[in-house]
């Protein structure tokens, strides 16, 4: 559900980009509200690029990303609206105590690529004394164990960590925030319009409304979703205007829900995207995206599972690999988690369950990643 | 007339003054080359980490805690705007 104000912003919106960018030109002369935009994507974006950048704009900064899609993307922001960024993500970080003067250990996504790094990272913090760390949960995660092995303390003036660019897992979670003292905040956002979603202190992904809109729809169908349901998370943002991103597709699932006590918007993110889900001759894939929340569910609770990740080998045969202790909870709902995947996909599938000492993150973006599809890479090598 | 933390009293000139010195000091630039009519960003160049500076500069020097809401550097378009909200909040 949308309220009147949120539906009149949308819809002043829509009137300005059909007015201002030659993309939405065929819509001039009727009466467009938000809803009836089309939804766009980075391949839309970079088919037609003069027909979305603003006319006049000189001075941009500007970034690339291919992202988890891995087409290559051109970012560009003025500096009026990097700065409007810059400040409304500080202002999420403020919720947690920041400074206006504050230093920040970014850590790199080079993190794994050699074993000193660890120590490195651990001399830095003690020398720089950040108010602030950012980086990877898997890395935080790593540190903890390094610097708890090594009886290095956290200087007190760290104030928080940030996860950005992998999902939270709650044992990584807790056992960062028990080893350091301090909270683990998430950050959740894309590289062409930053931030989306930051922490709020009741541990929900709230959504930065000065900044987006968001809509959740079946991304076979565009159709929009109602609050509470699984699929692709679309977002409009309210700031860029150097280049529009409005109706623009993450690729990742989501569901939102207006919480009932404080009226904030909320976001729950699956730690798996779209486009790496490969089902047989399905068209709405809706449905998976129920079943992965509530596979997901069942395994964070197990407390023994460190880290897990999902392999899908084919079509329809599944590895669960698992890094933990006592996973005996985890073997005893194989059969129960068979029995769910093979409902969901109405076809029958095999899971197998795989203990390994560690799970690599991926050795470009650093990313740990849940959900990996043999499947696509398979299907790539071949496009090559 | 304003008044500062302090109690002491500071026209709207001596206070433009102030504040053009604090701009001058952040965008390494001369006092005599910053007008009220000059934009932040546009025409003092100033970046987003240098704004956040502004922020902390502003609570130090006139003694006011900013809220979330003052965080919107929209409000801060002008010279001209930094004053009139300098003005505003140490009237508040």
């Amino acid at each position: 559900m949308i309220g009147v104000q949120q539906m009149e912003r949308r819809d002043a919106l829509a009137r300005f980009v059909v007015d201002t960018y030659p993309y939405y030109q065929h819509l001039r002369g009727t009466v467009v509200t938000f809803s009836e935009l089309p939804i766009i994507d980075k391949h839309t974006i970079n088919d037609q690029r003069a027909a979305f950048e603003l006319p006049g704009v000189e001075k941009v900064y500007e970034s690339f990303t291919s992202g988890s899609t891995g087409i290559p993307f051109r970012c560009i922001k003025t500096p009026e609206e990097q700065t409007k960024l810059t400040v409304a993500i500080y202002k999420q970080r403020r919720k947690w105590g920041l400074p206006l003067r504050y230093q920040m250990l970014l850590l790199s996504n080079r993190f794994y690529a050699e074993p000193q790094m660890l120590a490195h990272y651990a001399n830095k913090i003690q020398t720089m004394k950040p108010q602030m760390i950012q980086g990877r949960l898997s890395q935080l995660h790593e540190l903890a164990r390094y610097m708890t092995e090594q009886q290095i303390s956290l200087p007190p003036e760290v104030l928080f960590l940030q996860n950005w660019g992998e999902p939270m897992q709650p044992a990584q979670q807790q056992f960062v925030e028990e080893r350091f003292g301090i909270p683990v905040v998430d950050y959740y956002g894309i590289e062409e319009i930053w931030c989306i979603a930051f922490s709020n202190r009741q541990g929900q992904l709230e959504v930065v409304e000065e900044l987006v809109d968001l809509e959740v729809v079946d991304p076979a169908t565009g159709r929009v979703l109602p609050d509470g349901e699984f699929g692709e998370l679309l977002v409009t943002s309210h700031v860029l205007r150097s280049l529009p991103y409005v109706r623009y597709r993450t690729g990742d699932i989501a569901k939102l829900q207006r919480d009932a006590e404080t009226g904030k918007l909320i976001v729950q993110l699956l730690p798996v995207r779209y486009s790496q889900i490969e089902l047989p001759g399905k068209t709405s894939q809706v449905a998976i995206f129920r079943y992965l929340d509530r596979f997901f569910y069942e395994m964070h609770q197990k407390k023994g599972v460190r880290q897990f990740q999902i392999v899908q080998e084919t079509h329809t045969s599944f590895r669960l690999r698992i890094v933990g202790r006592n996973l005996s909870e985890v073997y005893e709902m194989e059969r129960n988690l068979q029995k769910l995947l093979t409902q969901y996909l109405g076809v029958d599938v095999q899971l197998v369950i795989e203990e390994v000492e560690a799970i690599l993150p991926h050795p470009v973006t650093g990313k740990y990643q849940s959900f990996v599809s043999q499947i696509r890479e398979e299907v790539d090598r071949w496009q090559r | 007339m304003s008044r500062m933390a302090n109690g002491e009293p500071v026209t709207e000139q001596q206070l433009a003054a102030q504040i053009i010195q604090l701009l001058s000091e952040i965008c390494q630039r001369e006092v005599e080359g910053i007008e009220m009519e000059h934009t932040l960003i546009d025409d003092l160049g100033i970046d987003s980490i240098q704004f956040l500076e502004l922020y902390a500069q502003l609570e130090e020097t006139f003694r006011f805690e900013l809220d979330m809401d003052d965080l919107q550097p929209e409000r801060l378009h002008s010279v001209l705007s930094l004053v009139q909200f300098v003005q505003e909040r140490m009237a508040s």
